[in-house]
């Protein structure tokens, strides 16, 4: 070894472990933000977020070391297919390649389109049938997030870890909804962008991904309410050189492209064939894998996230 | 799937009971439904979707299996070298196409030119054969209207059921050159001197007995005597109509479009006899609607329209009956209806699959649907005696069992394929490029039927095995990696811990 110092960023222990701490340099001046009115300011200085590679081989390990997860999580993808099918979905399936994807990823495609097909009669009954999807795919995010939390704080994940997932449930919901919103007002505003409507869909996407993916984790290990939750989430994104845009940003295109690129099962059809299944279960484990890599990223950082920006005393106040 | 359970299980009961009797059915649906339309004009396809009423059905056509008997080669023309043929008509011997700058019939039984006459440029919208005091009259409008196709514009080369590439109501930016004209399909000399229109027409002309009716884009509605070309009434919808009207049970029904500053369709019934307004329906829509030309099946009139909804009208109040949207995805263009046994039958699309649909048209249930995954624009179906016909845009045609919804028969080749037209024995349709003109199939002695399930027809244990054979293998797989990955990642960590520190 070269027996110079180390520091040892990104190397989120579990507890038992020695737990990350923050460096211990003397904080900088804050910097003002675009966001700073509303949440903290920006710190300056590196910090403790590991690396993008680290990332997602933190989160391989983390997925694949679990047969709970995999196995559920593929299991799941049958399930979610097989009542779509039932519910009188016609098609396509690549549909379901991003259905283990976050919000706004998965509003795009499965939370939207399959109960847009599925619903017959009013706008209500279509409404009615996005909220459920909605709702369910909130479940399933939440339940995900406690699977990697647990397998990343040393345990094995178990249903143990998918009840504790609940805990987030009002977050991957608002998130959820927040994700159908976007998209929502992104598609009305999407005819007066004309042909910068696919890039402003883009954006969209990673910008919810970048700001709110740490909710879920958050409200989990801190036990926080939902709006604390995403405030924090916001702030540990915006954390400088964390690099956490460019990670959101990749996986955000990667995403969207798998999502409109030709592949098997694009077509309407209800049986999918063998190429088709391993697209989808294969970017299913990817999604997941996401996933976990958020979840490590986070509970790296997790001390080193900035307090929110106390509110000036506006003027005159107290006086009397 | 989507069938309600009353609705599958008396499609079960329909099955058993009636398969025997399904020829009585189908005369009986004759009588009722198509029959009378039929009745006031040739047994010729003599206009959009066959009649009047533009039922789409043939009780005389050919059956698949079906050959290529002859092609046709003729090259777009217009001044951007897109317009292709409108969907073509039947008189007696000869198939008629109307084409950018002329009209031009082919021998039915050879496919040879048989004449041709010069047209003033205009969209090749859908011609009409008439039969006054017992004589064919070709009935076709021309001109632009001052504003011909520019770049960028998109051409009307099909069937009169999609929207023409008018300016929309109001707006000619140059002299008014629209009219429809008529002409004997033996002798080619004009009938009667061509009747101004107001606009641009790319709907397509209808006739019903010795009178014919004909659209504009501005929403003007002319019914004209096919004898003497006298205008006997004409009425504006107030928005452009890109579809022919269909007439029956004493009412013209017109569709008209939604525009940019008033996005919703509308859908007019008038008094055939003197143009008095029967009724309006509007369907509002937060984007432009498109919808396809009515068809009338007896006391109901069926549009289809670009959201991806089929609505039935009573003829005679126009109230909603129903409204059905029977696939998933809005369509950019509603297509037509197709009428047969009790049953409309429609199509959507969207670019790269397109779906046939069997609608119940008392109730407006989705019987069966068939996946074609091809895109079928400018495809109303057609129903050939007892098949379903559907042309798609990749160039096939498919031959459907009316009753069960199995795909009975196929073609495959090159050039979109749209606008079917039975006469008599032969099937003939229109091909764009790279083969662009018309194709006449005849029956196949030698040929076989074949019964394909549509695609969405769920298998669920080969749903399921396929899954397994896939999610056993890879889940083994990622186990191993995990846990060849676990076994290493503490020294992957000092690495990465090494590279981020340099």
């Amino acid at each position: 070894m070269s027996g110079k110092k180390r520091r040892r960023s990104g190397s989120y222990r579990p507890p038992g472990g020695a737990a990350p701490s923050p460096r211990e340099a003397p904080e900088p001046a804050p910097r003002r933000g675009l966001l700073d009115t509303l949440f903290a300011p920006r710190t300056g200085g590196p910090t403790s977020m590991p690396g993008g590679v680290r990332s997602w081989v933190r989160g391989i390990v983390t997925v694949f070391g679990s047969p709970w997860i995999v196995g559920t999580g593929l299991v799941l993808i049958l399930v979610i297919w097989i009542g779509a099918v039932l519910a009188g979905f016609k098609g396509p399936f690549a549909l379901l390649a991003n259905a283990l994807s976050i919000p706004p990823i998965s509003t795009l495609s499965v939370d939207a389109t399959i109960p847009f097909s599925v619903a017959s009669g009013s706008g209500l009954s279509v409404l009615a049938a996005i909220f459920a999807t909605l709702a369910f795919r909130a479940v399933v995010y939440a339940a995900f997030t406690g699977a990697v939390v647990d397998q990343l704080e040393g345990g094995a994940a178990s249903h143990w870890s998918l009840l504790r997932g609940l805990r987030a449930l009002p977050v991957t919901l608002a998130a959820s909804l927040a994700g159908f919103m976007i998209l929502t007002i992104g598609q009305q505003l999407a005819p007066l962008l004309g042909g910068l409507a696919l890039f402003a869909l883009l954006a969209a996407v990673v910008l919810g991904t970048y700001l709110f993916a740490f909710a879920p984790v958050i409200a989990l290990t801190e036990d926080v309410g939902v709006l604390s939750a995403i405030s924090r989430s916001v702030r540990a994104a915006r954390m400088p050189r964390s690099g956490n845009l460019a990670f959101a940003a990749l996986y955000a295109t990667a995403s969207v492209v798998l999502l409109f690129a030709p592949k098997p099962g694009g077509l309407l059809g209800v049986n999918p064939s063998v190429v088709a299944w391993l697209v989808v279960l294969v970017t299913s484990l990817f999604h997941l894998v996401f996933q976990a890599a958020l979840a490590f990223r986070y509970l790296c950082v997790a001390d080193e996230v900035p307090e929110p920006a106390a509110r000036p005393q506006p003027a005159g106040r107290g006086r009397r | 799937m989507s069938e309600a359970a009353p609705v599958a299980i008396a499609r079960l009961v329909h099955l058993r009971v009636h398969r025997a009797v399904v020829a009585a059915l189908a005369v009986a649906a004759m009588a009722l439904v198509a029959v009378p339309a039929l009745a006031q004009v040739s047994s010729d396809w003599s206009q959009f979707q066959g009649d009047a009423a533009h039922t789409g059905f043939s009780p005389n056509g050919p059956q698949p299996p079906f050959e290529l008997l002859w092609h046709a080669p003729v090259e777009p023309g217009g001044p951007l070298g897109t317009q292709g043929l409108s969907a073509p008509v039947v008189s007696g011997d000869l198939v008629i196409a109307v084409a950018a700058e002329e009209v031009l019939a082919f021998d039915l039984a050879t496919g040879a030119q048989a004449w041709s006459v010069p047209r003033t440029l205009g969209p090749p919208a859908q011609p009409a054969v008439a039969l006054v005091a017992g004589r064919p009259v070709l009935l076709y409008t021309e001109g632009w209207a001052g504003h011909p196709p520019q770049a960028g514009a998109t051409g009307a080369t099909g069937p009169a059921s999609t929207p023409s590439p008018s300016p929309g109501a109001g707006g000619t930016t140059g002299p008014v050159d629209s009219r429809l004209v008529a002409i004997d399909p033996e002798t080619r000399d004009q009938v009667w001197e061509p009747v101004e229109l107001t606009e641009v027409s790319g709907a397509g002309v209808t006739v019903d007995g010795e009178r014919a009716y004909v659209a504009d884009s501005n929403g003007q509605v002319f019914a004209v005597d096919a004898s003497t070309g006298e205008v006997e009434w004409s009425e504006s919808i107030g928005r452009p109509v890109d579809a022919p009207p269909a007439v029956a049970g004493g009412a013209v029904v017109v569709t008209g479009r939604g525009t940019a500053a008033s996005p919703a369709a509308s859908i007019v019934a008038f008094k055939a006899a003197d143009g008095s307004p029967r009724w309006r329906q509007v369907v509002d829509s937060p984007a432009i609607l498109s919808p396809s030309a009515p068809a009338i099946a007896g006391d109901t009139a069926l549009v289809t329209f670009s959201d991806g909804t089929v609505r039935a009208y009573d003829l005679d109040s126009g109230t909603e009956r129903w409204s059905s949207r029977p696939g998933a995805t809005p369509t950019p263009t509603g297509s037509a209806a197709a009428l047969f046994d009790g049953a409309a039958f429609v199509t959507d699309t969207t670019a790269i699959t397109g779906s046939v649909y069997r609608i119940d048209t008392s109730s407006g249930s989705v019987v069966w649907d068939f996946a074609v995954n091809e895109p079928i624009i400018q495809g109303a179906p057609v129903v050939s005696s007892g098949s379903v016909l559907v042309a798609t845009t990749d160039g096939s045609l498919n031959a459907f069992d009316p009753e069960s919804g199995e795909r009975i028969w196929r073609d495959d080749r090159v050039g979109a394929l749209h606008a079917i037209t039975p006469a008599g024995s032969v099937l003939v349709a229109v091909r764009s490029r790279p083969r662009a003109g018309l194709d006449a199939f005849g029956p196949d002695p030698e040929g076989g039927l074949i019964r394909e399930v549509s695609p969405t027809t769920p298998e669920y244990p080969r749903i399921v095995g396929t899954f397994a054979i896939v999610a056993l293998p890879l889940t083994g797989l990622a186990l191993v990696i995990g846990r060849l990955l676990t076994a290493r990642m503490a020294a992957f960590e000092d690495e990465a811990d090494s590279e981020d520190e340099r």
